[in-house]
């Protein structure tokens, strides 16, 4: 197999509240190749979240190195580390964060804007993208007129448009009902059988059934790594589901955050 | 982001808090209309002074005989008869710089025509004192050198006794009895307007060739000399000419009058501008000063600017934060910041200037003060309100991006 997109080698991080020292992550190694779609679980304070901090480089971590397609990143400084942020990674986050002023297609212009493109190569990329998530009729609507799933797929559009070489999505479900769950799920799994890298982190084993790769941490450490047997596919389960689960298999509930 | 976007979003970020926007720019506003207004009311003040200098004739010198004393009595200014048609043919002829030297004697009588009648003042001039005092005649001509030396019966009246003895009528080549002699109207003045000092009507006058004057209206001055006149109009060639020209008028002055060294001057040399300079510079520095305690309530418009932008960055913290792990580097959001206050500012700066010219042109109807409202002001006070902008805006988008993204992300 070619170099490892992600190579990250005894990541530690420590935070100083007021005179205890809290040790987030203690000591994580972690591996991504092009291709993979891995879910780090584990209940809240286990250090995924900060893992993923590090990994998308808003974050540096108090020990340890991190290369990203063989560069290491942790040597940048913040405005390098912004522009390694815009080219190479995509975000989606529990709570959307998408801006309240601007059009749909505006946001997912936004890396686009930062990365310099101009204003008809912006326009054409992010119209793409937001079909990608069909969404292609919505391009004019604000946030506020999206349903919450709606608003995940234009985030979803916002962290493709720059074609990133990583996709990092913290609790994408978390704040969504189990259907709507579903749909983002297939998204991201459609994204990833077209061959995009992409990191899920998620408190919930059943959203974590639908990657590839599962690893858990608690405490700060990985405690436990396995290969996902039998892979949850949410186009199929929202088809059965549109059937009115006539077959008898019931869809996995999957608890709002 | 080029500017032109950052500008747009700034607009739009704006727009989303209406009311607090336009409370917030408001002391901006309100400072650059004061600049603005104070400006045009000073600017036109200075104007009018400036109008005042053009109405007496530019880079004018004034020629008059000393005072002179009976025993203890000391008549005023004018009283001697010390200068002559002679001092101004050789003041014009021998001192470099000067343009034309008018001898003119001055006097009051009373007009006739027909059944109107109007007492005005009446000089005696030659057509030099035209040129002096940047006089156009506005209908008809003016005297020739002829008529002066033949002291011919001919008259130029000013607007406002044209119009006290002629009404409607043209005035043109009709007869007028000054002090019972028959003059003909040759010719109707421009308007001057009021004088600067005296606010006296400078055109209530009748101008006659300066012989004429004296032999048929006004009579001799002196008895002692038939060449006496009241005083002499000198044009210098130039502002800068003025002081040098003055100088040598004295000491030609002195010399052909024959005076000892030592003995007072029998003459004296005014220039009439400078007073009306001295009252325009008095202007200038109120208007600088009113305006300087206007821009007070810029910079306090600055600061509530400051304010608002420090509230805005906490409020959109979240937006920072997103807009840095999409790629915003730092330089991003500063200016992003920046811009959304510049923009206020500007806005300010707009509405203020409106306002200002608004509040001018109401004080110049109400009030019927001049105003004049110069667009280097206006240019400045819009600059003024950006640099405001630069300045008070560039701590709060400083202070958005040195944001600590994760933090920003988690900001509740």
């Amino acid at each position: 197999m070619a170099l490892p997109l992600v190579r990250a080698l005894g990541l530690r991080k420590e935070h100083q509240v007021a005179l205890t020292t809290v040790h987030a992550l203690r000591g994580i190694s972690l591996e991504l190749y092009g291709g993979d779609f891995v879910a780090i679980v584990g209940p809240s304070g286990s250090g995924k979240s900060t893992l993923m901090n590090l990994l998308g480089l808003l974050d540096r971590p108090t020990e340890g190195s991190y290369f990203l397609a063989g560069q290491d990143v942790l040597e940048l400084d913040p405005d390098q580390r912004a522009q390694v942020r815009n080219r190479r990674i995509g975000f989606v986050f529990q709570t959307f964060n998408l801006l309240a002023r601007s059009t749909a297609l505006e946001n997912v212009e936004l890396p686009l804007v930062y990365a310099g493109a101009a204003r008809r190569e912006r326009r054409r990329r992010a119209e793409a993208a937001l079909a990608s998530v069909s969404l292609g009729d919505r391009r004019d609507h604000w946030p506020s007129q999206l349903s919450g799933g709606e608003q995940q797929r234009v985030a979803i559009a916002r962290a493709l448009v720059n074609d990133p070489l990583l996709i990092l999505a913290d609790e994408p479900t978390g704040a969504l009902d189990s259907r709507t769950s579903l749909e983002i799920l297939a998204h991201l799994q459609a994204l990833n059988d077209a061959g995009r890298t992409i990191v899920l982190v998620t408190h919930d084993p059943t959203v974590a059934r639908h990657t590839r790769r599962i690893l858990v941490m608690r405490d700060g450490r990985a405690v436990h790594e396995e290969r996902v047997p039998e892979r949850l596919d949410a186009r199929a389960m929202l088809a059965e589901a549109d059937h009115g689960s006539s077959t008898g298999r019931q869809l996995a509930p999957v608890p709002a955050a | 982001m080029n500017a032109w976007e950052c500008m747009r979003s700034a607009v739009r970020a704006l727009r989303a808090n209406l009311l607090r926007s336009a409370l917030t720019i408001l002391g901006i506003v309100i400072g650059v209309a004061a600049v603005i207004a104070m400006v045009a009311v000073g600017g036109g003040a200075q104007s009018r002074v400036a109008d005042q200098i053009r109405s007496l004739g530019a880079d004018l010198l004034l020629v008059q005989p000393g005072s002179e004393s009976d025993g203890a009595v000391r008549l005023g200014a004018g009283s001697r008869d010390s200068l002559t048609e002679d001092d101004a043919a050789a003041i014009a002829a021998e001192v470099p710089g000067v343009l034309v030297a008018a001898p003119t004697v001055a006097g009051n009588a009373h007009l006739v025509h027909g059944n109107l009648n109007w007492s005005s003042l009446v000089g005696g001039v030659t057509p030099d004192y035209l040129v002096a005092r940047d006089w156009k005649v506005e209908t008809g001509r003016a005297f020739t050198s002829e008529e002066v030396e033949t002291a011919a019966k001919v008259v130029l009246l000013g607007t406002t006794v044209a119009k006290e003895l002629f009404a409607d009528e043209p005035p043109l080549g009709e007869l007028v009895r000054i002090a019972n002699v028959p003059f003909t109207v040759i010719g109707v003045l421009g308007e001057k307007g009021q004088a600067a000092e005296s606010g006296r009507d400078q055109d209530d006058v009748a101008l006659l060739p300066l012989t004429a004057a004296k032999l048929r209206v006004l009579g001799a001055r002196s008895q002692v000399s038939r060449r006496a006149i009241d005083f002499i109009m000198v044009k210098a060639s130039s502002t800068d000419a003025m002081a040098s020209v003055q100088e040598q008028i004295g000491q030609l002055l002195r010399q052909r009058h024959r005076l000892a060294p030592g003995a007072d001057d029998d003459f004296q040399v005014r220039e009439p501008a400078a007073a009306m300079e001295a009252q325009a510079a008095a202007a200038r520095s109120l208007t600088l000063f009113l305006a300087a305690v206007a821009s007070v309530s810029l910079v306090v418009g600055g600061i509530s600017i400051m304010n608002i932008m420090l509230v805005s960055v906490i409020e959109r913290t979240r937006e920072i934060g997103l807009r840095q792990a999409v790629g915003a580097r730092r330089w991003d959001v500063r200016s992003q910041f920046l811009i959304e206050a510049v923009t206020l500012c500007l806005l300010g700066g707009v509405a203020g200037i409106a306002l200002g010219i608004g509040a001018a042109v109401a004080i110049a109807e109400l009030v019927g003060w001049p105003i004049f409202v110069s667009p280097l002001a206006v240019l400045v006070a819009f600059a003024f309100a950006g640099a405001v902008g630069v300045f008070f805006g560039f701590f709060p988008a400083h202070k958005a991006s040195r944001l600590d993204p994760i933090e920003a992300l988690r900001y509740e």
